[in-house]
């Protein structure tokens, strides 16, 4: 693992390899982003890791996500300031910074969610919003709880799955996926508390329509805590989701099982999965 | 478009919040009604007038519901962040409010056909056992089943356009029904020449019939629906401007 030094003053992605994802774990282009784990191992300057995958092939040419001078303000407040990084096919990039370094920003920015002051946040070359069904190509989950507490998991997934014309087959699917498969017809209130890293499988499902028939995902994620990654390889039958570590906040095994006791496909989360610094 | 509106009436009926409000309505109407029927002296529930007065409530609580499960569509989903997947799965916003729409417009006609149903039925009902003949006639009802269903499908569609506006679920809820019931109602009482060109009331003109008024202080029902369709435009307008220019957080 390699990194350099960061910016105090904006975000800048940094680069540097994280040995502990297997080839087979991550055909898509990731992007995740994380906080907790950073402040808690005093890291704060905002950083991002960066996996090349040199030996994929990719279906598309250029990059799967263009930030190009992004600038963002509220008010007077600057969250995202003069922000240029692009991210290549097949790869995987932690996007780590303090509470307010504009992480989220930058997220909901390349979703169309938000308007660049100026410059460009481009998904596969265009806006997000000019994406032929968007959702299919890129999965996205932005905040832990986006979901109506007295509707259940499955319903608020097969909700989402109207929208993008997804059939209600691949809900079931995902839900499998995810253990969630009996939980899933309970109200996300009750299905959804804080064991087992249930809200984490609730929130993750619904990015995993992303993965479904097209050679290339982006899968977009803000997180919380220990919780950096979450990936889908479009050439499984079932997308794949596990839960590396970064920073010291969870820099054990331990931690990381007894964080996510029942999370299928969790990866055998060792030191090397759990990079202990970010920064070089 | 046919995905999205599947999928917003999906959601319409898989929380309990519209079930909730449905029952809420039925029993509304229901007590509200039977207890005109029966504290009412008999002289004043002889006459057409006055029986339309009293099942005119369905008319108002059907506006009342059906504007609330307009706001809600939106409102409950900025609350709970379900706005961002909703979004995300389509991210021209116009399209997502035209969408709301025409889902709310839906649950407003159930809603307002339910409301008159009721209201005649449990009027009727009322009537009969105190032996009072019922004064209005098929005209009359149907009317009121056909106007009073527009008037709440048309306040649905308010209802989303306000909620988009105002964003805040109780806050949009509160300003609904304050409007509808208080901030009408006392510009009716106070300048009747002024009230009866309110949204309201242009609903009611519809049914022929609302809270505490009948066709005689209404608007002809084809002004009504005019008025009541500028309305509904001018506030889901104001909701795709607000929903267009703000950022979701």
């Amino acid at each position: 693992m390699h990194c350099r030094p960061m910016r105090l003053d904006g975000l800048v992605p940094q680069f540097g390899h994280l040995p502990n994802i297997r080839d087979d774990w991550c055909q898509d282009t990731v992007l995740a982003i994380g906080t907790k784990c950073l402040a808690k191992s005093s890291v704060m300057e905002a950083t991002a890791e960066h996996t090349r995958r040199e030996d994929r092939g990719s279906a598309k040419a250029g990059p799967v996500v263009s930030v190009q001078n992004l600038t963002k303000r509220y008010g007077d407040v600057v969250a995202v300031e003069d922000l240029t990084f692009a991210l290549e096919p097949g790869t995987i990039t932690g996007f780590l910074g303090p509470n307010g370094a504009g992480k989220s920003t930058t997220l909901r920015l390349l979703l169309g969610l938000a308007r660049p002051t100026s410059g460009a946040a481009l998904v596969f070359g265009s806006r997000y919003a000019d994406l032929d069904q968007p959702a299919r190509q890129v999965g996205a989950v932005l905040e832990s709880s986006d979901f109506n507490p007295g509707r259940s998991g499955r319903n608020h997934l097969r909700a989402i799955a109207l929208a993008i014309g997804i059939d209600f087959g691949r809900v079931e699917e995902v839900l499998e996926l995810v253990d969630l498969g009996e939980a899933g017809s309970r109200p996300t209130r009750s299905a959804c508390d804080n064991a087992s890293g249930w809200p984490e499988r609730c929130w993750v499902t619904p990015s995993c329509y992303s993965s479904t028939n097209r050679p290339m995902a982006l899968t977009l994620r803000a997180c919380t805590g220990c919780e950096a990654f979450f990936a889908s390889s479009p050439s499984r039958a079932a997308p794949f989701w596990f839960q590396p570590c970064l920073g010291g906040g969870c820099s054990d095994s331990r931690g990381c099982a007894d964080h996510h006791p029942r999370s299928p496909g969790r990866p055998p989360c060792d030191d090397r999965a759990c990079p202990r610094r970010t920064l070089s | 478009m046919t995905g999205q509106l599947r999928s917003e009436l999906f959601k319409q009926r898989t929380t309990r919040t519209n079930l909730g409000l449905l029952l809420a309505m039925v029993a509304l109407i229901a007590v509200v009604v039977l207890l005109h029927v029966v504290a009412l002296p008999t002289q004043g529930l002889t006459g057409r007038r006055d029986q339309l007065k009293v099942v005119g409530l369905g008319t108002t609580f059907g506006m009342i519901f059906g504007s609330l499960i307009g706001a809600l569509s939106i409102t409950n989903e900025i609350r709970h962040g379900m706005i961002r997947p909703t979004f995300l799965a389509m991210p021209h916003r116009s399209r997502v409010i035209a969408t709301k729409v025409v889902a709310s417009l839906i649950a407003g006609v159930v809603l307002g056909l339910l409301a008159e149903a009721i209201a005649i039925g449990v009027g009727s009902a009322g009537l009969g056992v105190r032996g009072i003949g019922i004064a209005p006639g098929v005209g009359d009802f149907a009317q009121l089943l056909v106007g009073g269903a527009a008037a709440a499908a048309l306040w649905a569609a308010i209802g989303v356009g306000v909620g988009a506006t105002i964003r805040s679920q109780i806050g949009a809820a509160i300003s609904l029904v304050v409007w509808l019931l208080f901030i009408e109602m006392t510009v009716i009482g106070v300048a009747p020449a002024v009230g009866k060109f309110l949204p309201g009331a242009s609903g009611g003109a519809l049914a022929g019939a609302m809270l505490q008024q009948t066709a005689e202080y209404l608007l002809v029902p084809a002004l009504g629906a005019l008025l009541i369709v500028a309305y509904a435009v001018g506030a889901i307008g104001a909701g795709l401007i607000a929903t267009a220019r703000r950022d979701i957080t």
